[in-house]
């Protein structure tokens, strides 16, 4: 009875979290006699979605997609280079400086130059969300392939294996659920990429809105924005967890 | 007469500049014999096994197995390890098959034989008293499963030497009592060419047919012991004297190499 009570308490915690967030948010504004160009509170923000709901619906569409198209490149982009860098380790020395280097420079920085060469509009928003997310997923591909351990190798290769076949028979399975792992936190970091990118140089998308929303004084709508920022995130990162979870079974049932 | 598996005053360092691995080292097994190969740790006795199983090649000296030289590796031996490195994601049986999906000539006709390699890959697993396992995840299976999982699989391609390398280490005693009894009943049935690497002594002299002593590094075989005892032996035999004797026989030699 108490361990059902538990149980309950703890499925219902994220619940309970979440509104008493939103309900102190609005005591304080309301009660504080908060201004609404400085902090709006939620009902009013609520208010301002309901009024914006068609742009902000087809700037977060906008938004969406140009996550996607920049996920997707990651996705292919990072997991190849991964299994390149976990294939040898000439190739892994001989990257690593280069990549640590291109990973230390903020995105932010990269994205007027992107505008120089593409101009303004999605392709800058894809490229930031490819160049900031693919990383997480190179490093922990190529960690999956590293954790192989050396005494299964040692009975692949005595009984003849190339190492193509360790790769594809131990190596790549064994990289799955670092892979799937990775693809949570790439998929949120595209997003943060898309939304910079769009604030500095887009007429389109989540973060255009808010500029544009910013700039008109429309302080609720900015707050709307970043409340659908923060879902559209959290609805991406539940997927690809979700996604994680049944892929890589064996990997979480083995460790109970 | 030419030996079963001929390893001749073999050296191999592992690096440039540093003092040898093995010296002059020399190891002759016949076909079917169970041998074991104890010694101080570091010695090199898993060195041994790579050699002849082609992972590495040796400096000096020849090393032949079942009439060829081994200068890489041939697909003819199986390998089982304290740690029983099976892959998570397969279920039993599908680890027991991987040596016949890369092992030749097994591999090209892997296919179209996967019902008989199954049928035998059950069979084998019976054999250990693991009949109801084939479709269980290796984490589903307890310790001393997962290692007669992994002797099975180091089995499943017939191959011509088995070599195990402290495979019941990480078990605990009752454990490692019933699978000696495993070993020796698959050994007893099947005979094939078995070199255990142990630092048990006890499981040296009930399970082999002669045990070698090695020395320190550099290292090469100082002495070797014919274990007299009929077989099948029964557990029992290690409370017996002339048991106790060749154990104690052995500890003498090693406690010398060690100090040496």
């Amino acid at each position: 009875m108490e361990l059902m009570q538990k149980q309950t308490l703890e499925r219902l915690a994220p619940w309970f979290v979440t509104i008493s967030m939103f309900l102190l948010w609005e005591i304080i504004c309301r009660l504080g006699g908060i201004p609404e160009y400085f902090l709006p509170a939620p009902t009013v923000i609520f208010d301002a979605m309901l009024t914006f709901h068609e742009a902000l619906i087809e700037d977060s569409l906008y938004t969406l997609l140009s996550t996607s198209l920049g996920f997707g490149i990651a996705v292919v982009f990072g997991l190849l280079l991964g299994l390149l860098i976990g294939w040898s380790k000439t190739i892994y020395r001989g990257l690593y400086p280069v990549m640590v280097g291109f990973n230390s420079v903020p995105k932010v920085a990269v994205v007027p130059i992107l505008v120089l060469w593409f101009g303004i509009g999605i392709v800058p928003a894809v490229l930031t969300a490819f160049l900031i997310s693919f990383f997480p997923i190179v490093v922990n591909v190529a960690t999956g392939l590293a954790t192989t351990e050396p005494e299964l190798e040692d009975v692949l290769r005595s009984l003849g294996a190339s190492k193509l076949d360790i790769m594809l028979k131990v190596g790549i399975p064994g990289a799955m659920p670092f892979f799937f792992g990775s693809l949570k936190v790439a998929i949120t970091l595209a997003f943060v990429g898309a939304v910079v990118s769009e604030t500095v140089a887009s007429n389109h998308g989540v973060g255009h809105l808010m500029l544009s929303a910013q700039a008109n004084f429309e302080v609720p709508l900015v707050f709307a924005g970043l409340l659908v920022l923060a879902f559209e995130g959290i609805v991406m990162y539940a997927i690809f967890a979700a996604i994680e979870q049944r892929t890589a079974k064996w990997a979480y049932r083995s460790h109970q | 007469m030419t030996h079963f598996v001929d390893i001749d005053e073999v050296s191999v360092s592992y690096n440039l500049g540093e003092p040898p691995v093995l010296e002059g080292a020399s190891l002759q097994m016949s076909k079917g014999e169970f041998v074991a190969l104890v010694g101080p740790s570091g010695c090199g006795k898993s060195t041994f096994m790579k050699l002849m199983s082609g992972l590495l090649k040796a400096d000096q000296g020849s090393v032949v197995v079942a009439n060829q030289e081994v200068t890489r590796p041939l697909g003819n031996v199986g390998m089982a390890f304290q740690n029983s490195v099976m892959l998570p994601w397969r279920t039993t049986l599908n680890n027991l098959l991987l040596p016949l999906e890369i092992a030749r000539p097994h591999r090209e006709t892997f296919r179209q034989n996967r019902e008989a390699h199954a049928n035998k890959a059950i069979e084998l697993l019976s054999s250990v008293g693991l009949e109801n396992v084939a479709e269980k995840f290796p984490w589903e299976l307890s310790g001393g499963m997962r290692q007669r999982a992994s002797l099975c699989r180091a089995l499943i391609h017939e191959p011509e030497v088995l070599m195990l390398d402290e495979p019941f280490g990480a078990l605990d005693a009752f454990t490692r009592e019933e699978l000696w009894c495993v070993l020796r009943d698959l050994w007893q049935e099947r005979k094939f060419t078995v070199l255990l690497v142990t630092h048990d002594l006890i499981e040296s002299a009930f399970l082999a047919d002669r045990v070698l002593v090695m020395s320190n590094r550099p290292s090469r075989v100082i002495m070797e012991l014919e274990i007299p005892f009929k077989r099948p032996r029964d557990l029992d035999i290690r409370f017996e004297k002339e048991f106790v004797d060749i154990v104690h026989q052995l500890r003498d030699q090693i406690r010398t190499a060690r100090a040496a």
